[in-house]
This record gives structure tokens, C-alpha cells and sequence, in this order.
């Protein structure tokens, strides 16, 4: 640490120091027990709710991926995640870097037009786009989920990307269509490879939210072979409790967070950093 | 700046499509599909009026699924700001040792999806083989709760949830804001003869409006749109002890087929969360303090 401690009372230096491992052990014991857990068998786990497993085997992780299908929903997490993720920031980008750099009559008007669609409870719409969905024969359906899915992500894509292509000079597009460049090249070429750190933004956050995301694919989807992870572990829950076996559960578990909380160990200071950016606009 | 407004238009159509036709549309349909009553059957809409609404005033369970939502929006509304509040400031201002792994630890439950997290504590609150019922029981307490299974204890434990998942994500914002004030007023505080306590109240806490505001906003969306962690944790239960708008919700469109009615639920619940935004953004719109 560059400086010294601030010159509090030493008594009161203590208690917040222990307030602050208190807290940091609330958060992180769960989540040890619950990866510890998922390695000892039912019987264990309930015998004693504390101890280590007797021997570390990965039969759960086993029984989790094939029996209880968590390999095939975390295939189908991966498929929707990655098509969103490429819809969502291909569409977005172009229509932000409109906004930014583009000026015709009612170009600010979209942009709040979009904006806009950051104020709407989802739970409004769930309903309509349920029918919608319906009417298309896209319910049920991957294509469906991505759709809307990238429908949801493009306000947030459009308020970080514009900003971003804001602070692009115009004399760089400029230079461009001197040399003949046509203006999807221009885009393509020259302001995305520019635009990248806020691609970077936008996309982890898109990734951490659509492999989460819960109630749209509860609603849209209801095959199971087309479950995604949260969807899968909900249902999982379920059939484990009344068949009184966890082992599987608590593996599956441990399934569903390993990507993101990787991603947050690789990323951390640009995930940071994404969130001051959302939030002192938005 | 471009004026070849044919080629800006291009560029801004295949968002504008998708949003308009997946977003936009599904909201703007709602508002109509309020007022009727259906059940789902395509061409089955009778036109209801305000009929869905004063069903609803007179139905019991709406109005303990909207006083649950309050009770969650309200205790997670005043737990987790000020638990990220001392948190940041005591991050940021150097009161506690090992800052940096307080700030990467405390935000891993904001990673995590909120399925995972509710089943995870569905189990460790578990009253015969979860941690906590075990851990109090090494305590010597005995003649515990059942916690989920009891009524009054569960939707406490609810809003302990859903602290746990968001706290780290308030602090970062915090954290980010206090860093953005510059140390020289703190360096002028201090030689002046104030102590950490009368800087926060005249330096940081001031300066921290405009991400309170913001956050205040956070808070109500989230803590009105509750669904994840109830619906997995007690799917609303014991005896409704925690059903949520959200959840009655679902639980009248897609279980009981109420289409028009779950949309006038709905509609209630925008309503009540867009005007309570708009009034906690009005409370606080004395201008922001500039030193």
C-alpha cells in the first residue's frame, strides 16, 4: 500500500478491520463449501454439514454432466451466450457509431429512443412478448432467445458505444473517405478496431448477464433439451430435492459459476472500470 | 460529422428493427392487454375496462405480494447502501488493511448467477444439515427455526439473500465516486484540524450525490423486480409469506393462464416503480455540490 494507514484510534482501526473479515467470510465460506461439498457423496452430506470429503472424487461432476444433462445445458448456455453476444454488439455497434458520427434530422431522437428502453420493468413485458414470440413460431426456440436477448442488451450497448465513438476524432473517417474508403469499410476497418475497449466493456457485461439470465429463458424456452444452465440447476433443484440426492446439485452449481467468476479474475480492472461508465450515465 | 443521412440510417436499421420489434412492441401491447381479460386462447380477448384493476384492489393476495415487495425493497433499499458506504469509504480511505482483496472478494456474488446463489443458500439455511442451523447449534442454541419453512423468519432471509448477491456491486460504485474527489480536499481538511468522521460528512457524503442518486434508482428497480431468489428459495411460500409482485406475476400468467390479469399486475408494478423513481430523483434534486 503507497501510504499509511489513516491515523484513526487504534481500538477503532480493529473493530473495522474485523468487520471487514466477518464480512469476507460471509462471502467466501459459501461458495468454498459449497465447491468442497460438491465432491462428497449424499450420504456424507448429510451426516455432517462441515467435514471435507473422505476421499476428493469426481463422480458427482460425472453424474452432474451426463445423468443429469449439465453438460448439455452448459453447451446450450455457451451457443446462446456467444450468438447474442456477436448479434448484439454487430447491430449495436453500427447503429451507435450512426448516432456518434452520422448527423441527420431525429438522429438524437433514436438515441433516446433506445435509451428509453432501459426504464421498462421486464416483467411488463413478459406477457406480450411471450404471445409475440408465439405468433412468430420463434418460441421454444434458441433463434428466439437471442433475439430478444440482444433486443434487451442493445440500450445498454448503444449508451456505452456511442459515448465511446464520440471520442473518436472525425478527422480519422475524414482521411478515410478521402482514400476512397466505403463507409462500411470505414467502419469496419478502421472505427471498430478504435472502438475496442468499450466492445470489451459491453461484451463482458453482456456475458455475465446473458449466461445468468433466469425468467426470459424460463418463459421462452420449455423443451428440456434446449435449457440453459440457470434453467437447468432450477429443474435440478427440484427433482434432487424429492429424490433427496445433492451431490449432483451442488456440482452443477459449481458448474454454473466457474465462467464467470474466471472471467471476473482475468478482467477485474476493465469490469470495474465498465461499471463506474454504466453508472454515471445511465 | 456525416450528413449522408441515407448511409446513417443504414447503419442505425437492423438495431432499430430488433428493438422495436422485441422491446418496444411488447411494451406498447401491454398497455392494451390490461385492459382485457384473456386467457391465451389468440382471438379469446373480451375487453375488461377497468375491470383487471378493480379485481385486483379487491384481491387479497395482490396486496400481500405488493406490501412483501415493499418490505424487500425497503430493508435491501437502507442494508446495502450503508453497508457500501462503509465499506468504500474505509476502502478508499485507507482505514483497513488489505483493501484491494476486500474489493475483488466482496463483488464475486455479483458474478454468480441468482439461481446458483438462491439454491446455494436454499440449502445452507436448510434447518437439519444447512451451515447456518449447524453452525448456531455449535453454539449451543437449540430449538432453532426452520428458517424458509417459517413465515416470519423467511422474508428475512430473503433480504439477507439478496444483500449478499448486490452489496459488492454498491461499493464499487462507491468506491469509484469517492476515488474521483480529489485528495486535496481531504489534505486541507485534515490540516484544519478535522477527523476522519467530519470528512466524511462534509467532503465525501456531499460529493457522493450524483451516485447515490443513481444507486437509489438501482435499488428500486431491483428490489420491485424480485423474482430469482423467491422463486427458488420459497417459490413465494410459506403461505404467501413471500410472494413478490413478480412472482404473482408469473404465477397468474404462466401457471394459471391469467393473461390480461398478470399484465395489469405488471402494469401496476411500472407504475409504481417509474413514479417512485421519479419522486426519489425529484427528493433529491437540490444541484449537485461542486467545492
Amino acid at each position: 500500500m503507497a501510504r499509511p494507514l489513516s491515523d484513526l484510534h487504534l481500538a477503532r482501526k480493529i473493530w473495522i478491520q474485523a468487520v471487514f473479515l466477518g464480512y469476507s467470510v460471509l462471502v467466501i465460506f459459501p461458495m468454498v463449501w459449497l465447491v468442497y461439498t460438491a465432491f462428497k457423496s449424499t450420504d456424507e452430506i448429510f451426516a455432517s454439514a462441515w467435514s471435507l470429503p473422505a476421499t476428493w472424487k469426481l463422480d458427482n461432476f460425472v453424474e452432474a454432466w451426463t445423468e443429469a444433462r449439465v453438460g448439455e445445458f452448459f453447451w446450450n448456455s455457451i451457443f446462446v451466450t456467444v450468438s447474442t453476444l456477436a448479434l448484439q454488439l454487430f447491430v449495436g455497434s453500427m447503429a451507435s457509431y450512426s448516432l456518434a458520427k452520422y448527423h441527420f434530422r431525429g438522429s438524437s431522437y433514436l438515441y433516446y429512443t433506445f435509451l428509453a428502453g432501459m426504464m421498462f420493468p421486464i416483467f411488463l413485458g413478459l406477457v406480450p412478448l411471450f404471445f409475440l414470440l408465439k405468433t412468430l413460431h420463434l418460441l421454444d426456440s434458441h433463434l428466439g432467445l437471442i433475439l430478444v436477448y440482444s433486443a434487451f442488451g442493445i440500450p445498454f450497448t448503444v449508451f456505452v458505444l456511442t459515448a465511446f465513438f464520440r471520442t473518436i476524432p472525425t478527422t480519422i473517417m475524414e482521411a478515410g473517405i478521402m482514400d476512397g474508403c466505403s463507409h462500411f469499410t470505414l467502419f469496419w476497418r478502421v472505427m471498430l478496431p478504435l472502438a475496442k475497449p468499450g466492445l470489451t466493456t459491453v461484451g463482458i457485461f453482456t456475458f455475465i448477464s446473458i449466461w445468468n439470465e433466469y425468467i426470459l429463458a424460463l418463459v421462452l424456452l420449455s423443451s428440456s433439451h434446449l435449457r440453459t444452465l440457470p434453467l437447468g440447476i432450477a429443474v435440478l433443484q427440484f427433482v434432487q430435492f424429492y429424490e433427496a440426492d445433492f451431490g449432483a446439485l451442488f456440482a452443477g452449481l459449481v458448474i454454473v459459476m466457474l465462467p464467470t467468476l474466471i472471467c471476473y479474475l482475468i478482467l477485474q480492472e476493465q469490469i470495474t472500470k465498465g461499471i463506474t461508465v454504466g453508472a454515471v450515465k445511465g | 460529422m456525416q450528413k449522408n443521412w441515407k448511409v446513417g440510417l443504414l447503419f442505425i436499421l437492423p438495431a432499430l428493427s430488433f428493438y422495436l420489434l422485441f422491446l418496444i412492441l411488447p411494451y406498447a401491447l401491454a398497455f392494451g392487454v390490461s385492459f382485457v381479460k384473456w386467457r391465451g386462447v389468440a382471438l379469446n380477448m373480451t375487453f375488461n375496462g377497468l375491470g383487471n384493476f378493480t379485481h385486483m384492489v379487491g384481491d387479497p393476495n395482490f396486496w400481500k405480494a405488493l406490501g412483501n415487495t415493499i418490505f424487500f425493497t425497503f430493508f435491501t433499499g437502507i442494508a446495502v447502501p450503508a453497508m457500501a458506504l462503509f465499506f468504500a469509504v474505509s476502502v478508499t480511505r485507507r482505514l483497513v488493511a488489505g483493501a484491494r482483496f476486500f474489493r475483488i472478494t466482496y463483488f464475486f456474488p455479483n458474478l454468480i448467477s441468482q439461481v446458483a446463489i438462491a439454491v446455494l443458500w436454499w440449502f445452507a439455511l436448510n434447518p437439519e444439515f444447512g451451515i447456518l442451523s449447524n453452525f448456531l447449534r455449535l453454539l449451543g442454541l437449540t430449538s432453532l427455526p426452520s428458517w424458509l419453512g417459517d413465515p416470519a423468519w423467511a422474508p428475512w432471509c430473503i433480504v439477507a439473500v439478496k444483500v449478499w448477491a448486490s452489496m459488492g456491486f454498491y461499493m464499487v460504485l462507491y468506491v469509484s465516486a469517492i476515488e474521483g474527489i480529489p485528495e486535496d480536499y481531504y489534505d486541507a481538511a485534515r490540516i484544519d484540524g478535522a477527523g476522519e468522521w467530519h470528512s466524511f460528512i462534509h467532503i465525501t457524503f456531499p460529493l457522493l450525490s450524483e451516485m447515490m442518486k443513481v444507486s437509489v434508482v438501482f435499488l428500486l428497480l431491483n428490489g420491485f423486480g424480485t423474482f430469482d431468489v423467491v422463486r427458488i428459495m420459497t417459490d413465494g411460500g410459506p403461505d404467501r409469506a413471500t410472494e413478490t409482485l413478480a412472482t404473482y406475476i408469473y404465477e397468474n400468467a404462466f401457471e394459471l393462464g391469467k393473461f390480461g390479469y398478470a399484465t395489469t399486475i405488471a402494469m401496476t408494478l411500472f407504475l409504481i416503480t417509474f413514479s417512485l423513481a421519479l419522486f426519489s430523483l425529484w427528493l433529491q434534486r437540490r444541484e449537485a455540490v461542486e467545492y
